[in-house]
């Protein structure tokens, strides 16, 4: 069980390394949604560092959902899929190391390119570590939620709408938990509990959502 | 030692109401291969589906008897253990090199293989030199044979081949004729469609007819 977990994360990692400009896509689109807000709302610091736990975390939603497309659309495509649920091995473990390697390989960049960002709207840099604490434990959950939505929407022509509306409902708790946090270090307040709930939410999608991607995926299948 | 065997009893598969075929009954047991036929459209590719378990049958049930152990299962997770399924597609991605699309592949199937092992047997069906080069820069027949490569690699006693000689040269038809007829004759039991006409020497080959209902 183990053996075919690492090699799929292998695999995927492989993958995302070989097609890292894909990767560097979705990176822009993060960075460049960030950066072109202020010139929206005109540049006043006070209004920014307010709008900002909205904004990142928004930001953050729409590259998830356009990233997310893409996670089980080329095994659909090429029959590796078939391969999946084929296999004598439990497909949610395959599912659980599918997602593990897309968030290593999107959420855990958004993670790390989030201090920067931040600090460009007028975030204090006190708030950072709490805002990189929200999204490491808000984006795996993004994830695995929303895999369970492209595996749903797989055999559909123009799924991007339909993921859209099946998805943007399941992630509004990760949205007002994250955003809290963050709007919470921002203040100065604290914001543990927020932060609690965002892990209580990542350890019921571990917990839950491979089992589900993989029933989805077996529907998609037949 | 004793013979798995491949029941299959008064199958009917298809979408939703419409049975693409009904009724079917047969029973393979090791050492038999089983050519699948039918016109387009009469559910050749459905009905290895349903074997393999990707798809539920309308009725009737597919059972295996493994030769490890005694007793009739129809647990498709059984049989899966002890399954090798080339389907219509190749399971190969465009950016992986067919070592690593062969080392995946057999994991999943719970079987490791050395990756001296893939090389060797890539050299054997003519791919040497292509074995770490992108499997999406090769031509539909090449891709095809490094997705076959992997019946030379498994141990699993039962095949099941969705046209395997679809973009194959006449050369490469007759090592994948050898090696299905090998397969057979060592006990194991084979399934597959196929339009060209595939010559397997030697070993009882039955027929499957699907007819439309």
């Amino acid at each position: 069980m183990l053996s075919v977990f690492w090699a799929v994360l292998r695999r995927d990692l492989l993958l995302a390394f070989r097609q890292r400009g894909v990767l560097v896509h979705h990176l822009l689109f993060f960075v460049l949604v960030v950066a072109l807000f202020p010139l929206g709302t005109g540049a006043s610091p006070s209004i920014l560092v307010t709008v900002s736990p909205a904004l990142i975390w928004m930001s953050v939603l729409l590259a998830a959902l356009l990233s997310l497309q893409r996670l089980f659309k080329p095994d659909y495509e090429d029959g590796t899929l078939e391969q999946y649920v084929l296999s004598p091995e439990p497909l949610a473990v395959i599912a659980l190391a599918k997602v593990l390697a897309y968030w290593l390989a999107s959420g855990l960049i958004f993670v790390l390119a989030s201090p920067l960002l931040v600090l460009l709207l007028g975030v204090p840099v006190g708030a950072v570590p709490v805002i990189m604490a929200s999204l490491l434990l808000g984006t795996p959950t993004l994830g695995l939620v929303g895999a369970i939505g492209t595996a749903l929407t797989l055999s559909l022509p123009r799924a991007g709408l339909l993921l859209s509306l099946l998805i943007f409902p399941l992630y509004v708790p990760v949205l007002i938990f994250g955003a809290g946090a963050m709007r919470a270090a921002i203040e100065g307040l604290p914001a543990a509990g927020a932060l609690y709930l965002l892990a209580a939410l990542l350890m019921l999608g571990i917990s839950t959502a491979p089992f589900a991607i993989a029933a989805a995926l077996k529907i998609s299948m037949e | 030692m004793k013979r798995p065997r491949l029941g299959i009893r008064n199958l009917s598969c298809g979408r939703g109401e419409n049975a693409l075929f009904q009724g079917l009954d047969i029973s393979l047991v090791g050492g038999e291969a089983a050519r699948v036929l039918g016109e387009n459209g009469a559910g050749k590719t459905t009905l290895l589906r349903t074997l393999g378990g990707l798809q539920a049958p309308l009725t009737g049930e597919v059972v295996w008897e493994s030769a490890r152990d005694t007793g009739a299962v129809d647990d498709p997770v059984l049989l899966q253990d002890e399954l090798c399924f080339v389907g219509h597609d190749n399971a190969l991605n465009a950016a992986l090199t067919p070592v690593e699309n062969l080392d995946v592949l057999m994991r999943l199937c719970g079987r490791r293989v050395a990756p001296g092992r893939i090389r060797d047997t890539l050299a054997e069906l003519g791919l040497k030199r292509l074995a770490h080069r992108p499997s999406g820069r090769l031509s539909a027949g090449q891709k095809r044979r490094v997705s076959l490569a992997r019946l030379w690699l498994t141990d699993a006693p039962l095949w099941l081949l969705d046209e395997p000689a679809s973009a194959l040269d006449v050369d490469s038809r007759a090592l994948l004729c050898a090696r299905i007829a090998a397969h057979v004759a060592a006990g194991g039991i084979a399934v597959f469609t196929t339009h060209e006409a595939l010559t397997l020497a030697d070993v009882p080959v039955r027929s499957i007819e699907l007819l439309p209902c």
